[in-house]
């Protein structure tokens, strides 16, 4: 198989990592009215699973149960997209001003900066051949976390920050688990090692290395935190692979993997108290 | 009450990289969507059939998509369409020509599948157009979705507690992507009492009739 793999040259990483253990969260009435002031929603508190949700006409607010995460929403009462462009503020002072009301609701995160800003376009055709509208309705400010100078991926890390009509803010979400570091550090297996976990993927087993190929551009060591409503015990140390498969039939279609750093088997993690479950990381 | 059917596809033979997730990412929406739940085809019994118009008189109704109030697909995909395990049953590919989709009873499709909707080249209006003959949305994603199982769940659990479709599915890859990705959806209009953007899965509110497709709307937004 070692002819399918287009690996790059690595030099072999840190073999110990920090260990972050995510305690469940206390989501008591003290917690609920915390956020419920800090967004002003005033609502009869509702439980749909795994979530907190409070609404009133002004707003919805959101608690992840699992994490602690909470997802702010102004009430539009909308009942079909705006079709006129948003002049928005420049990306740099959208972010300044992110910042600044992260600050004044008490959500700020040193840990967390801004990555990237991202928009919410709309195009409307009235008629097959006439000229489309076309509206830009939102601007995202975008927030990645980091620990000890390395990433820390998945949907679990992120903060985003989103402006709509007049540059005021309309959504507001802070997905992230409060963590607790240990003493004792995390052994982790070799890039190496991680290679040969990653090439024997049953992902790849069916490629026939004269049809198919898989490049791999970056090997990357970080954290991976689950989404908001999942319940996870430590950030997951992994390694990334960000690379590209192409096959007679499909070219070059993009993936990011993850493999699971950590040298100790499974049943001494869940012994650790921080179980690995087949959705804890993907591949 | 409505009813639900579900395509994945984790093994393709070679074709392309097989996937991790497709089936539980489709199975845990069919599962936790409140319906009736009507098919469940995955990997080799996966066919691009099910979804084309040349489908129709293969089977002695119409093809199984227009058997259900909403389907969803997850495995491979591009702008041109979505890509099968097997090419026994047509070509293993739905490609955008073949579509054409409401003539039963479908409202509602959604593809967990990279780039379906991607409209960099300004074309998506030109690829998808036709496919809407009484279908109200096409959800799906403008950039590569992940191959994880998050999303098709809350999809569901959203739509059960009463979101429109279009904001339970933005609210859905949100919450299960990193914000490098991009929902997407395209959804038709025109004609009176319709008002696609306020759809809502059957018995959690209003849902409009369906569109004559005199006008579309396709949004894309960061995750």
């Amino acid at each position: 198989m070692t002819g399918l793999f287009n690996m790059p040259k690595l030099a072999d990483v840190q073999r110990e990592i920090n260990f972050y253990r995510t305690p469940l969260p206390n989501i008591d009435s003290n917690y609920i009215e915390r956020f419920t002031k800090i967004f002003q929603v005033d609502g009869k508190v509702r439980e749909p699973g795994s979530r907190i949700v409070v609404k009133d006409r002004s707003g919805e607010l959101e608690i992840f149960v699992a994490s602690g995460s909470v997802w702010w929403t102004k009430r539009t009462g909308r009942r079909s997209e705006s079709r006129r462009s948003v002049k928005f503020n420049s990306e740099k002072r959208a972010a300044a001003n992110a910042d600044s009301y992260l600050e004044e609701m008490e959500l700020s995160e040193k840990r967390s900066k801004p990555i990237s800003v991202t928009y919410t376009e709309t195009v409307i055709e009235r008629k097959k051949g006439e000229k489309t509208i076309e509206a830009v309705t939102h601007q995202h400010v975008n927030y990645g976390f980091s620990l000890d100078g390395l990433p820390v991926w998945g949907s679990g890390a992120k903060i985003q920050i989103t402006y709509g009509e007049n540059n005021q803010i309309v959504e507001a979400l802070k997905f992230w688990r409060e963590t607790k570091k240990e003493r004792k550090k995390l052994e982790l297996i070799s890039i190496a090692s991680a290679i040969e976990l990653f090439k024997n993927h049953e992902y790849f087993t069916d490629l026939s290395e004269q049809t198919a190929s898989v490049h791999v551009n970056e090997i990357n060591l970080g954290y991976y935190a689950l989404p908001p409503r999942e319940t996870q015990f430590f950030l997951t140390p992994v390694f990334q692979f960000i690379g590209y498969v192409s096959t007679e039939n499909y070219e070059n279609y993009d993936f990011d993997n993850y493999v699971l750093a950590l040298a100790a088997p499974a049943d001494d993690l869940k012994k650790m108290g921080v179980p690995i479950t087949e959705d804890s990381y993907v591949i | 009450m409505a009813r639900i059917g579900i395509e994945w596809v984790n093994k393709y033979h070679g074709r392309g990289r097989d996937l991790n997730n497709a089936q539980k990412q489709a199975e845990r929406f069919y599962y936790k969507l409140s319906g009736v739940k009507a098919f469940n085809w995955g990997d080799d019994y996966a066919w691009d059939i099910d979804f084309e118009e040349e489908g129709v008189g293969v089977f002695d109704v119409t093809s199984w998509v227009e058997r259900v109030h909403i389907v969803l697909f997850s495995g491979h995909g591009c702008p041109n369409g979505v890509r099968f395990g097997v090419v026994g049953h047509d070509d293993g590919e739905l490609h955008y020509t073949e579509a054409k989709w409401g003539n039963g009873v479908l409202n509602w499709i959604c593809f967990d599948s990279c780039r379906v909707l991607n409209n960099d080249d300004s074309g998506v209006f030109d690829r998808w157009r036709n496919a809407f003959d009484g279908l109200h949305i096409i959800l799906g994603f403008d950039t590569a979705a992940n191959d994880k199982p998050y999303v098709g769940r809350y999809f569901a659990e959203l739509l059960n507690d009463g979101y429109t479709v279009i904001n339970a599915w933005k609210k859905a890859c949100i919450e299960g992507e990193e914000s490098d990705k991009k929902w997407a959806y395209l959804r038709s209009a025109g004609g009176s009492g319709v008002n696609t953007y306020y759809d809502h899965w059957h018995g959690k509110g209003w849902v409009s009739k369906d569109p004559t497709n005199s006008w579309r709307v396709w949004t894309r937004g960061g995750c």
